[in-house]
């Protein structure tokens, strides 16, 4: 019988252990919700519709405003006495200061998030891998050098350090990728670079290099594929840690440039509001949350299959 | 034990220059752009080139680098842009503000986080170990931005217990240190919890636990006699590397709670581009981040007599 592969054994940890089966489900939920989110917002996320609506209220709204391609005119049922306005329904969520609806801003806010928070982590890993890969493998003089460079990257407080760059480089989402990955990299190589140590004595690395394989045939193929399963835990919970610093730099003002959301920067938007309209501050957080909670149960998961071994 | 503290200390000092040479690249290589942060976006080319002129930015970049550490060094961080007055009359009052609160955190994650894991690694497997572990996973998935929402919603809006911002405007009050403090402890004490939990679960597994049970000594003599100075090594070492976190955790919470501390100067600096402040504060960040990094090494050798007679 074939051995399951690593991911195999995960996937069969998460019918063992419900915990981890939350943490699949709500990153799923996410992800399916950032997938269809022009089917399943009920308005545009950037349109003014009607400022300051508790939950639940209903949505009586501009009739130009466009609901997935069609004429809110066309779609909604027409009010009594005015007819630049029409019934949408309900805003299930309520409405921000400026009348956008929250819910929709939710949804469309899913797809920033897991955008940026995976692509980033990615950049992270290709970077960190690589230096780790390169400084476990050869050691000596470029050891020293790489894993300086680390500790000094490393030894600053790291929103410290995101502040900074933002503040030299500005906001935008590739500055954000840039400065994750300069920020993340440098824990990510130390964790390769263990991991290389560890089996650069191996035989099958031996055996290899006698067969006269370039080193970077031997890292990517015979090294890298054997060092994967503590990465593939790493990158789950980095990918959590992530997404809060996307979300606390949305926060801080320091984020994505506005109008379109994240949930980060709808909390920011709102929360001078928080006091009399704590349902605009609540939602967005609850949302980044849940999914960083699905990764951190994801990971837990993944961690305790790969002890198993 | 010496050596180690020498060697210890000689990188520690090698990291800060480090440090102060890619802050120095980072913020002042490129002349141009202090010389517009300094003197506003409207300024005209030739106020930039005479203020350049002025500052000594003519100089080679050895020189500047080594004039720039050296008024540092002796507690010269320029003039505040924005308060137009020196950074340093700035810097220090919030910084013990921030102190304050980092200690009352510390306190508080150190307790809260001990406690907990050491009730879960002493039970492993068993329902309090499961509920322990639920709650450390699910506290340290909440950002602090989206716990200090509902922390305020919870304790001001509803409950009507706890003031919503920390200005301290009135003089100081105790109070007002309550939410950032519980903010900060509940995104931390899960971490420094699984820690424990992990650390005291390997040492009740150990050869000498063993030994001591079937001596017949009993459970809780077990784990406070034998199991705990053992078990403690490792979190101690990464409750002091917590320093660094909570230099970045308080950015948010100040920033939320409207405290006058150091992270909200550092915000606040780094969104009207106050250039020198930004400078200082990064630094300070950076030599208390890399201070609290030794004593955590320095401890841990101290601590395990297994390295420290080695």
């Amino acid at each position: 019988m074939k051995r399951a592969g690593f991911l195999g054994r995960g996937v069969a940890t998460l019918g063992e252990s419900w915990l981890s089966g939350v943490g699949a489900f709500l990153v799923v939920f996410w992800v399916v919700v950032a997938l269809t989110a022009p089917v399943l917002a009920p308005f545009p996320p950037n349109a003014t519709l009607a400022p300051l609506q508790k939950p639940l209220a209903p949505a009586i709204v501009p009739a130009a405003t466009q609901i997935a391609g069609a004429l809110a005119a066309d779609v909604c049922a027409p009010v009594a006495d005015d007819p630049t306005r029409v019934d949408c329904g309900r805003f299930w969520l309520g409405t921000d200061v400026i009348g956008r609806d929250l819910l929709s801003r939710i949804i469309f806010g899913a797809r920033t998030v897991l955008f940026y928070a995976p692509l980033a982590t990615l950049l992270a890993y290709v970077v960190g891998a690589a230096m780790g890969l390169v400084a476990g493998y050869k050691g000596g003089w470029i050891d020293d050098a790489l894993s300086f460079v680390t500790n000094v990257i490393l030894s600053f407080p790291v929103m410290v350090l995101y502040v900074v760059i933002i503040s030299i480089v500005g906001s935008s989402g590739v500055n954000i990728l840039l400065a994750v990955t300069f920020a993340s990299a440098p824990a990510i190589m130390r964790i390769v670079r263990g991991l290389t140590m560890d089996i650069r004595n191996r035989e099958y690395i031996l055996a290899a290099q006698t067969r006269g394989e370039p080193t970077w045939r031997i890292l990517l193929v015979e090294v890298l594929p054997n060092v994967r399963g503590p990465l593939i835990v790493d990158f789950c919970v980095r990918i959590g840690y992530v997404t809060i610093t996307i979300g606390v730099l949305g926060f801080l003002g320091l984020g994505l440039p506005p109008p379109n959301p994240d949930w980060g920067g709808m909390v920011n938007e709102t929360r001078q509001m928080a006091l009399v309209f704590p349902h605009m501050t609540i939602w967005p957080c609850v949302a980044i949350s849940s999914l960083v909670l699905g990764f951190n149960l994801l990971a837990d998961g993944l961690n305790e299959s790969a002890l198993r071994d | 034990m010496l050596a180690v503290v020498a060697r210890r200390l000689a990188l520690m000092l090698a990291t800060i220059f480090a440090v102060s040479v890619l802050l120095f690249v980072l913020l002042e290589v490129d002349k141009d752009s202090v010389a517009v942060k300094v003197l506003g976006p409207f300024s005209t080319d030739e106020q930039r080139a005479l203020w350049l002129e002025a500052n000594g930015f003519d100089r080679t970049l050895l020189v500047r680098y080594f004039d720039w550490a050296g008024s540092i060094l002796t507690g010269d961080f320029g003039q505040s842009l924005r308060y137009k007055r020196p950074v340093a009359d700035v810097l220090w009052p919030r910084l013990a503000a921030t102190g304050l609160l980092g200690a009352l955190t510390l306190l508080a994650v150190s307790v809260l986080g001990l406690g907990l894991g050491i009730l879960a690694g002493a039970n492993e497997g068993r329902l309090l170990d499961r509920i322990i572990s639920i709650i450390s996973v699910v506290t340290t998935s909440i950002p602090e931005f989206a716990s200090a929402v509902i922390l305020s919603a919870v304790f001001v809006f509803w409950l009507g217990w706890l003031p919503g911002t920390s200005g301290m405007v009135a003089g100081f009050d105790a109070w007002q240190l309550v939410l950032p403090v519980m903010v900060l402890v509940l995104y931390d004490f899960g971490y420094i919890a699984r820690l424990t939990r992990t650390s005291m679960a390997e040492v009740m597994r150990s050869n000498y636990i063993r030994t001591a049970r079937l001596k017949g000594v009993s459970h809780r003599q077990v784990v406070l006699k034998h199991a705990l100075r053992n078990a403690l090594i490792a979190p101690y070492t990464v409750i002091i590397l917590q320093v660094n976190w909570l230099l970045s955790g308080v950015i948010v919470v100040e920033f939320f709670f409207a405290y006058k501390g150091f992270g909200a100067l550092l915000l606040e600096a780094a969104l009207y581009q106050d250039f020198y402040v930004i400078q200082a504060c990064a630094l300070i960040a950076t030599v208390v981040a890399v201070l609290s990094q030794a004593v955590s090494d320095i401890g841990y050798v101290y601590l395990n007599p297994r390295i420290r007679f080695a």
